[in-house]
């Protein structure tokens, strides 16, 4: 799975089945910090995810 | 995870909604807020304090749809590779929305940077751009009725605990929706702070409000920061601990406290004439030690 983490600016790739919230676990991220968003449409914390799908994580925290 | 009120999917958990329904909900929380606290009318000229990011030009957009009339006053600190990417989304945003936007900055105001001020060493970023920010944004919107400010859920409620932790009583009282009236400062208001950051992402990227969504390179050292991240790893196990946090100041404020605060009396600074609550104002202050040190 591509995943690109956009706080860090970094980009990833690794094997990965499971739910939103698992990824996030597995990434030692908060969900309440970000929006997951795959192929381009914003996805919930129990949405299923599969080897294929392209990921973003965006930041929620902006501004001072 | 299906919406709540239809069978579209749900894109986000907090509350469990599709696109068009959460777009409804954020509507209707900030107009129901306008309302309940009667933040501002039709008729009303509002000023927004817009930094560029998605918070203030969310605002913007929420306010214009909810049929309100809004100019903009963007204050630019001088940080860079921060400020000038979200400076460039805000111009274009305003000129597509065909909303006037005034501009000043802290080189206006003290002839530096807030990134030179902070090279000196000499100066808390979060305490300078606070002081500073607040006397431009006063000192400008003397021509309008209200300056709404983008402060969302978040903001809200790491300031009562912020305060709550410091022991800042008096500035306690200065929080929530709306600031007491004066002759001397503009009534500031604050719309969305019933609605969280991750909701007004969600919002902002749904209505395709670009801004570089970064975060200010001074607040990571902040204490402001540090009781974010607390707040955020709550809320993450226990959802509606920010919204909890916020409904229980407000009680507190209505119901105990607001009877015991004493306002202090403001006079005028003598230096830039502006209203102060000593001779001369925090910022006359705080430009002189800055010139000092850089001339």
């Amino acid at each position: 799975m591509k995943i690109y983490i956009e706080r860090n600016k970094e980009n990833k790739e690794f094997d990965f089945k499971g739910s939103v919230q698992d990824l996030l676990d597995t990434l030692n991220i908060l969900s309440e910090t970000v929006l997951v968003v795959k192929n381009g449409t914003i996805i919930t914390e129990d949405e299923e995810l599969i080897n294929d799908d392209e990921i973003k994580i965006l930041s929620v925290v902006s501004g001072g | 995870m299906k919406c709540e009120k239809c069978e579209n999917k749900a894109i986000i958990g907090n509350p469990i909604l599709c696109s068009e329904h959460f777009e409804e909900y954020i509507l209707k929380t900030v107009q129901d807020t306008i309302t309940q606290f009667n933040l501002f009318t039709k008729e009303t000229k509002i000023c927004v304090a817009v930094s560029g990011g998605k918070d203030s030009l969310a605002l913007i957009d929420i306010l214009i749809r909810l049929g309100y009339s809004v100019e903009g006053l963007f204050v630019n600190e001088g940080i860079s590779n921060y400020r000038e990417y979200s400076n460039e989304d805000l111009e274009k945003f305003m000129r597509k929305n065909k909303l006037l936007l005034r501009t000043t900055s802290f080189q206006d105001l003290v002839g530096h940077s807030l990134d030179e001020i902070m090279n000196t060493e000499k100066f808390h970023a979060c305490s300078v751009c606070g002081t500073l920010r607040r006397y431009l944004l006063n000192k400008f919107s003397k021509e309008y009725d209200v300056i709404a400010t983008g402060h969302n859920l978040d903001d809200e409620a790491q300031t009562v605990l912020i305060n709550l932790a410091r022991g800042n009583t008096d500035l306690m009282f200065r929080g929530g929706p709306k600031s007491k009236p004066t002759n001397q400062f503009t009534q500031k208001v604050k719309p969305l702070i019933f609605v969280s950051e991750k909701q007004l992402l969600t919002y902002a990227i749904i209505r395709k409000i670009k801004t570089g969504f970064e975060e200010c390179p001074y607040a990571q050292t902040s204490y402001r920061a540090h009781l974010r991240d607390l707040l955020n790893e709550e809320e993450s196990k226990n959802p509606s601990t920010k919204l909890n946090i916020l409904k229980s100041y407000l009680n507190l404020e209505k119901n105990i406290i607001k009877c015991d605060v004493k306002e202090k009396e403001l006079c005028v600074c003598s230096v830039c004439g502006e209203a102060s609550q000593e001779g001369i104002c925090k910022a006359c202050k705080l430009k002189e030690e800055i010139i000092n040190l850089l001339h």
